[in-house]
């Protein structure tokens, strides 16, 4: 037995965690989370902002980080175009504002059922994937008095909303009604601006001399009423950055925050997390999120409890009790072997 | 359960099983992903950047502005140079770029990470993390125990941590024994670390097999 587990291959570890992750996710388990020091400092950062304040929103990573940074983007706009924070967003990576427009536009954000039925009666569209059938995309449509689940183009008339079913808008925008989300006025898209540290210098410069036209009209960003006040980075009431790696969070603290003292807030990583904790014991980091776990708590201290980081937080926690079992179980027997060789 | 009829969900479904097939062991069908991932992921960066960097900030200004763009010509000139690299005999051409990269970057950021990774840091240890913290409760002064012994604890870390990467006196007798704890503060941190790669590593898992069970599989919770 002692060899047997000395031996032991790592593919049945691999097949232990794997069954471990899939269980809560088909099982559709959750359990509670709750806010950390790290993550409500965070929070108390976003509370600070009045309404009109202006943040702006660096996209700093790719595809490969959007499992754990994806979700705390969504939550951020959500929670800022909720609290009437204008939001300017840019990228240091290329990937960067693409995943911002998806978040805005595309990505699926879950709803309640009270919440579809609410957005719907607004003229939103909502999505909705009934049990069993999430291989083809349907949504609600009301004719009548009835509620229609339009499914390609067939359509088919049901009478009342499911209650175990998935409830989804396209994009955080899709949240709110039309016209809460003005751009140029509460939101613009700068882009992806090449050079990491150099652009944060340019921006403690000049704003909008370092971000000179928008992704979207191609019109020069000081032409937008959001931009009203803004001269230098100082201006601009927040930095958050989602980062997972270089340029990202240790560069709007060493040239944004140290040239400037704008206030910087990130989002990053749980690899990179250990690496920025002594920025915010020194508070040149007035928070931060630290991987899935971060964004989980971030949406639980937003009141977000549909979010992904949720959901995902019940496969994690499987996840790690497996892999503690194996650590303890491998020091295990270690001991016993080093007792029986002393023996 | 109802499979997705989406080309992309299927390609995105194969193309993770393919990486995800390495776990058994290195094949054929996983050497064709990494393969595809690495040729899209170039060709991806080049398109990018050409359209999106060398396009509207250097090519069209020179075309369309040269008067008072003509200094773009410099950039272009240290990017040509670059490319020297490849070439045996000319390689050489290549270092006045990468010294003018090297000098800027050092120039910038000597003075700033001095400022914001040394003196913010020891000013943050030296003066804002009081060994004994003390609250105000109903009035009355009092010792805020847990936060006075985490910032104990912080202040040994960083002393014992800095005496270990201190050769100029041998880790004997006091010194050593000092230095002692702050390898117990280092692995501590280096098992910190290994805790956050694996939370992190795990969430890419979770990611994939989301994907894989709701939007490939179509069984929905």
């Amino acid at each position: 037995m002692l060899n047997y587990l000395k031996t032991l291959d790592r593919r049945i570890i691999y097949l232990f965690v794997l069954v471990g992750v899939i269980l809560p996710i088909v099982g559709g388990f959750l359990f509670p989370v709750q806010s950390s020091p790290m993550t409500d400092s965070v929070v108390k950062a976003l509370k600070e902002l009045e309404p009109g304040s202006v943040i702006l929103v660096s996209a700093d990573f790719d595809p490969g980080s959007q499992a754990e940074l994806q979700p705390m983007l969504l939550a951020l706009l959500k929670y800022c175009f909720e609290n009437e924070i204008n939001v300017v967003s840019m990228g240091l990576w290329p990937m960067g504002p693409t995943l911002i427009d998806n978040a805005m536009d595309s990505d699926k954000v879950r709803i309640s059922k009270d919440r579809a039925e609410q957005l719907m009666l607004e003229g939103r569209k909502v999505y909705i994937i009934p049990k069993g059938e999430a291989g083809t995309e349907q949504y609600l449509e009301e004719r009548d008095g009835k509620i229609v689940v339009v499914k390609e183009t067939e359509r088919e008339e049901v009478g009342d909303l499911f209650d175990d079913a998935i409830y989804y808008v396209k994009g955080i925008r899709s949240l709110f009604p039309e016209g809460h989300i003005k751009y140029g006025e509460n939101y613009l898209a700068a882009g992806y601006q090449v050079g990491a540290g150099v652009v944060i210098l340019d921006l403690v410069a000049s704003v909008p001399g370092a971000l000179k036209t928008d992704a979207l009209n191609s019109k020069p960003v000081e032409s937008y009423p959001i931009m009203n006040g803004i001269d230098t980075l100082k201006d601009i009431d927040m930095v958050f950055t989602l980062s997972s790696g270089s340029g990202g969070i240790k560069e709007w603290v060493i040239y944004g925050n140290g040239r400037s003292g704008v206030k910087v807030c990130g989002g990053v990583t749980a690899v990179s997390a250990p690496e920025f904790l002594p920025y915010l014991v020194s508070r040149q980091l007035a928070g931060m999120l630290a991987g899935l776990a971060g964004a989980a708590e971030f949406e639980a201290a937003t009141g977000y409890e549909m979010g992904e980081g949720i959901r995902g937080m019940t496969p994690q926690s499987f996840a790690h009790i497996i892999i503690i079992l194996f650590i303890i179980i491998g020091n295990l027997v270690f001991l016993v072997e080093k007792y029986s060789e002393n023996k | 359960m109802s499979i997705s009829m989406s080309i992309s969900v299927w390609v995105s479904a194969l193309l993770t099983l393919a990486i995800f097939s390495f776990l058994i062991k290195d094949n054929p069908l996983y050497k064709i992903a990494e393969h595809i991932f690495v040729g899209a992921s170039a060709g991806y960066w080049f398109v990018f950047n050409f359209h999106n960097v060398l396009l509207p900030d250097l090519f069209k200004p020179l075309g369309t502005e040269f008067t008072s763009k003509w200094f773009l010509l410099i950039p272009l000139g240290l990017g040509l140079l670059m490319l020297m690299k490849m070439s045996r005999q000319y390689g050489w051409l290549a270092r006045f770029p990468l010294a003018f990269t090297v000098g800027i970057g050092a120039g910038e950021g000597i003075t700033s990470i001095i400022k914001s990774d040394i003196i913010s840091q020891l000013s943050a240890v030296t003066f804002e993390m009081p060994l004994i913290m003390l609250t105000e409760n109903m009035g009355k002064m009092q010792i805020n125990v847990f936060n006075s012994f985490s910032n104990i604890v912080y202040f040994l870390a960083v002393v014992t941590g800095l005496l270990y990467f201190f050769f100029s006196a041998e880790h004997k007798g006091m010194v050593g024994k000092t230095a002692r704890i702050g390898i117990w503060f280092l692995m501590i941190s280096f098992g910190a670390s290994f805790g956050f790669t694996v939370m992190a590593r795990i969430s890419l898992l979770i990611n994939r097999l989301q994907f894989l069970i709701e939007d490939f599989l179509g069984i929905v919770i």
